[in-house]
């Protein structure tokens, strides 16, 4: 179906999001132990990443009284941001990063954390694949109603 | 108190046709003229549905399905009626006189 | 002669544009399901379609269209969309249940495809007997 909100433009939106929303769990992931120097602007640890979710909201564009009037759009991330908690600082003083006082500054990534994230997202990915099925099995149905 | 609504066994006529049916011969092609152009009216109901799911306007397919549903059967009908009318009108130009 | 307008086929057809408008509002709330502070919509249709039949029972009867509050006309009835506002138990202030969801994309579609095969059925039907038999 043409047209940027139709039901599978807005299920399509939520695939994007949370698959961008699983791509920065599993860089948070990766990056568990990408270290840094305790309040060094120049080595910094890395800093998880949050993606921020917005809905999309359609402008009142329709002049036919026929359409029904629903906003609704989809979903995006509008942006990503890195989390502002402050690093975790591990006693280490034999670690390259180490600064004058032995202190290491790792990243304030919580496994746990990120999994139940990741099953979340991935849940909500899985919902929209079966929206999209929907509405597709629908479609087809329409298809059929001049054939008979 | 619940109030149930009066159903009407018959659906009301509105008040012309009762005048039309007076003068035969001209209601009768003015009934041609009203069908003709209900049927027209349907194709280009149709088509433009058609263009408006084209452009985007239209998200739901089944609105063009029926639309062209409506001009299609409508058509078979006009044919149909055609055929009749032409078919009476030979069975008539057959008659001895 | 107007094959379209009784009763049955109007309310078929409108019950499609109900269907592709839920199907669209739930898409809506699923991909939104992870949306801080978002509010799930719903679509109120089949109320709205029993008061316009005149299977409910109604406050006034009207004789003129400039009384109110009388039944609505089958062609005008319209399905119409609510935003849920209740809060939930969720700590981001997000309302979506994504297993209601769920199970209501299953229900709708079942039956746009039983309401879309009835009209396809009743299509044919007329077509048979309009062409007497021939097609």
């Amino acid at each position: 179906m043409a047209g940027f909100f139709s039901s599978f433009a807005i299920s399509a939106t939520g695939l994007t999001a949370e698959r961008l929303r699983l791509d920065l769990i599993a860089n948070n992931i990766a990056n568990m132990n990408t270290t840094g120097r305790p309040d060094d602007p120049a080595n910094p640890p890395y800093r998880r990443k949050i993606p921020l979710f917005s809905q999309i909201l359609k402008q009142e564009e329709g002049t036919d009284v026929s359409q029904p009037r629903f906003k609704g759009a989809g979903v995006r991330v509008t942006r990503v941001v890195e989390d502002s908690n402050p690093p975790r600082l591990v006693y280490d003083p034999s670690h390259p990063d180490a600064d004058e006082r032995g202190y290491v500054a790792y990243p304030n990534i919580n496994i746990v954390n990120e999994m139940v994230n990741m099953i979340t997202a991935t849940r909500a990915y899985e919902a929209n694949v079966t929206a999209l099925n929907a509405a597709k099995d629908m479609a087809l149905k329409a298809l059929e109603i001049g054939r008979g | 108190m619940q109030i149930s609504p009066v159903e009407l066994a018959l659906p009301l006529q509105p008040a012309e046709t009762g005048g039309k049916q007076e003068n035969s011969s001209s209601s009768f092609a003015e009934m041609l003229n009203d069908s003709l152009k209900k049927l027209n009216d349907t194709k280009v109901n149709a088509d433009n549905m058609t263009i408006k799911y084209l452009t985007g306007e239209i998200q739901d397919f089944h609105q063009v399905a029926i639309a062209m549903q409506e001009a299609s059967l409508t058509m078979k009908l006009a044919v149909e009626v055609r055929n009749k009318i032409i078919e009476a009108y030979q069975e008539i130009s057959r008659m001895q006189v | 002669m107007d094959l379209f307008s009784n009763q049955v086929m109007v309310a078929l057809v409108k019950e499609l544009d109900a269907g592709t408008l839920r199907q669209r509002v739930m898409a809506n709330n699923i991909a939104n399901v992870n949306t801080p502070y978002f509010k799930k919509s719903t679509v109120e249709f089949d109320s709205l379609l029993k008061k316009a039949l005149g299977k409910e029972p109604v406050e006034m009867i009207t004789t003129d269209p400039r009384h109110f509050g009388g039944k609505p006309s089958l062609a005008e009835v319209r399905p119409e969309v609510h935003i849920d506002k209740t809060t939930t138990m969720r700590t981001d202030g997000n309302n979506v249940d994504i297993d209601e969801e769920m199970v209501n994309l299953a229900a709708n579609s079942m039956h746009y495809r039983a309401v879309a095969q009835e009209l396809s059925d009743r299509y044919s039907g007329l077509s048979y007997v309009i062409t007497g038999g021939k097609g």
